[in-house]
């Protein structure tokens, strides 16, 4: 075993009784290892304490970017505009507004990120979306035993671009639970508020986006005004 | 001994000792603390951008005493946060030699748990003066290090995030990227040896 990998066990109780005490003995004796077993605690508590502070500055712009929203008296005297706005041309809006239009307005494209998992469907997998070749894409899918990740999401997309929004909501339903490790998070968020506009749940959509965090840069997508449609089209479906 | 109650802030408490939802507290600490923190830095010489880092530092040294289980309830939330802001802007304000209306800070009699306060504030300064240990390794083993050390991720949910083959292949390079680490830390013997006292590590 690795020197790290004993100081990992030893920190994080791994050890049997008789494993702790001979290590124990060993640091009595051995000063280098002692020497290298300090580094490393001191090591672990510089990453902890970056982590955290990161955590607490993401934290921080955060308040500060809802609290601008909040308080901010011009951005209050553009929302007062823009009610009057909305008031005046509610009624035309409320006749003209369809749910496509929200689809058409946002520039629907597959970004690769970095730093995306490896699989042996994701060259096929990729080349088929590329060539727009979906139905190829969903047969890869259905007959893979056990989808990747990349696959699914890719799937999912190829479901979204023949506008079978049903089949992209049950996919999505898949990848969703591994939150944390799910590479796809941010587009799934995305496609998933697409999906329900495409089915006109509109509510759903709305609520979608503001569950989005701000850390995710296609909430920026959702403009003031692709929300108020939402807004508008979310109250003719409560109606109708 | 008054026993902190407040039920909402007893949750949080519970929360940032167990280290689950860690963003849902500091989020909760912004929304209560942050306006009450600001105008005690503001009434004392301070601006806003001063606020803001001393209500940072303030919230990082509250997790990390929570965490340590170095706070016991003696006094409110509030009162316990006052008191590390208090001691944060002090301390800047000692370094920037500027005029300050010192009157104006209520200050306890020294209570016990300024102790607490002072020495985890030691220890985030020597922390934070070899925090460009971390800033020069490369962006692979940053990632790597911080996933498995800061969110406890094990190493086959990590390799998600990058490029390696399996699980085997991370474990070698996590090493690597301690061993780097290490060398690092190694080149800055000065601040090494402030480090080592202040996290007392013999």
């Amino acid at each position: 075993m690795e020197g790290f990998e004993i100081f990992d066990d030893y920190l994080n109780n791994k050890m049997t009784f008789e494993a702790r005490l001979g290590f124990e003995q060993q640091l009595l004796e051995n000063p280098e290892l002692k020497s290298s077993f300090n580094d490393y605690k001191v090591v672990l508590e510089l990453l902890r304490f970056q982590g955290l502070k990161s955590d607490v500055e993401k934290a921080n712009k955060a308040y500060q970017i809802r609290n601008e929203s909040k308080f901010s008296f011009p951005k209050i005297k553009i929302a007062a505009i823009i009610i009057f706005g909305l008031l005046t041309f509610s009624a035309f809006w409320t006749n003209l507004i369809e749910g496509a239009d929200l689809l058409e307005n946002v520039p629907i494209e597959y970004i690769e990120p970095n730093q995306r998992g490896d699989a042996e469907e994701k060259p096929r997998a990729e080349f088929l979306y590329l060539t727009k070749d979906y139905e190829g894409l969903i047969k890869l899918y259905v007959s893979s035993n056990e989808p990747t990740e990349k696959l699914e999401f890719l799937t999912a997309m190829a479901y979204f671009n023949k506008k079978e929004y049903n089949k992209v909501l049950e996919l999505i339903e898949k990848l969703e639970p591994r939150d944390k490790t799910n590479v796809y998070k941010n587009e799934i968020e995305f496609y998933k508020c697409q999906s329900l506009i495409g089915l006109n749940k509109y509510s759903e959509a709305e609520g979608m986006i503001q569950k989005m965090e701000y850390t995710n840069p296609y909430k920026s997508t959702f403009d003031w005004i692709y929300v108020t449609k939402i807004k508008i089209l979310a109250w003719k479906e409560s109606f109708f | 001994m008054t026993l902190f109650t407040a039920g909402k802030e007893k949750e949080i408490l519970v929360k940032l000792k167990s280290n689950t939802e860690l963003n849902t507290c500091l989020q909760y600490l912004y929304k209560e603390y942050f306006g009450f923190l600001k105008n005690m830095v503001l009434n004392n010489s301070g601006t806003k951008e001063d606020a803001e880092d001393v209500i940072q530092e303030t919230f990082l040294a509250f997790v990390q005493i929570v965490q340590n289980d170095k706070f016991k309830g003696e006094s409110s939330l509030k009162s316990f946060l006052y008191a590390v802001a208090k001691n944060i802007w002090l301390g800047k304000l000692k370094k920037q030699k500027a005029e300050f209306r010192r009157a104006n800070i209520w200050v306890e009699a020294n209570p016990k748990f300024e102790e607490d306060i002072q020495e985890q504030l030691n220890k985030n300064e020597a922390l934070d003066l070899i925090s460009n240990v971390l800033s020069t390794l490369g962006s692979v083993c940053k990632v790597i290090l911080q996933k498995f050390y800061y969110e406890e991720l094990s190493l086959k949910e990590i390799l998600a995030f990058t490029d390696f083959e399996n699980d085997q292949v991370l474990r070698n390079k996590k090493a690597k990227c301690m061993k780097s680490m290490t060398e690092k830390l190694n080149q800055q013997p000065h601040l090494k040896e402030s480090l080592y006292k202040a996290l007392r590590i013999f």
